[in-house]
């Protein structure tokens, strides 16, 4: 699995790096939508190098090596996590940062909800992409890109009091993005095989 | 052991169905395997490879059933090549060389490296700016790189110029010079085949018309040419396909036990005999 996301490193780096511009721009003002937008937008990665994969047709050269379908599914979900967890942490490296100069500290509190809304964004299309490849699942996509963006509109007022907020809201994002990942990777995995 | 086996394998896609397929392609020995373009060829190396699954019948490679768990570790000691090299464009030879690594247990990348230089490769060149030749070339290293028991090779030679498909079948020839090492290759440009291969196997429209050693065929088939009186004289039986040659002539692949023993044919080819017999089942 390993070299399965190495390979959508490789493809993505490109992408990448416009990607570490626009997240340093809009990293440096500390606002919550800003980080639930970046960490969202990062979770849309797997989906360029998913792009790319259909493109050169690489799933029929890789069901002829030793991958296992498993491997091929589960490797797009940690490049998705694996570039949430960067976006967060660059992040909050530039808020920090930006801190020492404006005097605000960074929210992690924040940072945590995004990194949650953007599992649940990635449990929610990943099924859909790998059963109707990128172009097709890209209107469901959109549509869940959608809901997600106003349930942040509605959330993000919420989240900038996340200290404040009832337990109920900071115990069900992790438990959402948990039982959301346990429930989709096995739907996967299933469409997958179908396909 | 052999290193195929293909047991009335069948697969339906509707108009077009691989029928009642059988094909053995023993341990240590080359199999070409020829027919039209929407023979099955490539179709057989999927179902093969387990990426597809038969209707029915069953598929062995390297002495395990291709749809039990095991089978993938056996893909460990298979070197594929697909009629397209399918790497995303935006990788490098360099770059996949490391993917490589991560994906086979016995990847050499001394022996990686080398066939980058033999054949000429840019490391650090995107796969999209790579000529179709270069792109089979890769694929070519790649499946030499893991140390493979069998290569697996689906019209790996064409996009090549004439040199380097030369040496590429010497490659190919090195290969099966383990006792173990086995090739099946299928490929529309016959006379590599007639060079390279111990047996030919040939698809038309999903059925196989023949596996059959490759001496062996170009003994018992010879071409007849003559005049078309000469050609009813002999029986029906020991003609497969005639063509008019111009002229008031016809040539002929005949079956030379059935023709007279006085009858003068002309020596056979794999295309010949490829050919005709097309030519014939139409």
């Amino acid at each position: 699995m390993k070299a399965l996301v190495q390979k959508d490193f490789y493809v993505i780096w490109k992408q990448m790096r416009m990607f570490v511009l626009v997240l340093a721009l809009l990293s440096m003002v500390n606002s919550a939508f800003n980080t639930v937008f970046l960490v969202v937008w990062c979770s849309m990665l797997p989906y360029t190098a998913m792009a790319y994969d259909e493109r050169s047709h690489w799933n029929q050269l890789a069901a002829m090596m030793p991958y296992s379908k498993r491997d091929i599914v589960l490797s797009k979900y940690v490049l998705g996590w694996l570039c949430m967890a960067a976006s967060g942490v660059f992040c909050l490296a530039v808020q920090a940062a930006a801190g020492i100069v404006s005097g605000s500290a960074p929210s992690v509190p924040t940072l945590l909800a995004s990194l949650c809304l953007g599992i649940i964004t990635l449990d929610i299309t990943l099924p859909a992409v790998l059963r109707f490849g990128v172009e097709r699942g890209r209107m469901i996509f959109m549509v869940v890109i959608f809901g997600v963006a106003i349930s942040i509109g509605i959330l993000v007022d919420m989240v900038d009091e996340l200290p404040s907020l009832p337990v109920p809201l900071v115990v069900l994002l992790p438990l959402g993005a948990a039982a959301g990942t346990a429930l989709s990777i096995p739907l996967s995995m299933k469409l997958y095989k179908e396909n | 052991m052999n290193a195929i086996e293909l047991n009335h394998i069948c697969k339906s896609f509707g108009e077009f169905a691989i029928r009642d397929l059988s094909l053995t392609v023993p341990s240590g020995t080359i199999c070409g395997l020829v027919g039209e373009n929407g023979a099955g060829k490539s179709t057989t190396i999927r179902l093969l490879m387990n990426a597809l699954r038969p209707d029915g019948g069953t598929a062995r490679v390297l002495g395990v059933d291709v749809s039990s768990p095991e089978f993938r570790a056996v893909k460990e000691d298979v070197g594929v090549v697909l009629d397209e090299a399918y790497y995303p464009e935006t990788l490098t030879a360099v770059q996949v060389g490391k993917v490589m690594a991560g994906t086979y247990k016995r990847w050499d990348q001394g022996t990686y490296d080398g066939y980058l230089r033999r054949f000429d490769l840019p490391g650090k060149k995107p796969f999209k700016d790579f000529s179709r030749g270069m792109k089979m070339k890769l694929s070519i290293a790649v499946a030499l790189s893991h140390q493979p028991k069998l290569l697996i090779l689906d019209e790996a030679t064409s996009g090549l110029d004439p040199i380097v498909r030369d040496e590429v079948l010497e490659i190919f020839n090195e290969f099966t010079r383990e006792e173990d090492h086995s090739i099946l290759i299928s490929s529309h440009i016959l006379s590599d085949l007639e060079k390279l291969c111990d047996y030919i196997a040939f698809l038309h429209r999903g059925q196989l018309l023949f596996c059959d050693e490759k001496d062996q065929l170009l003994e018992t088939y010879g071409v007849f040419a003559g005049t078309a009186e000469q050609l009813e004289s002999l029986r029906e039986e020991a003609i497969l396909g005639r063509e008019s040659s111009g002229y008031g002539g016809v040539r002929a692949l005949v079956r030379r036990e059935e023709v007279p023993a006085g009858l003068e044919l002309e020596r056979a080819t794999v295309e010949d005999i490829i050919l005709f017999m097309v030519k014939g089942a139409k």
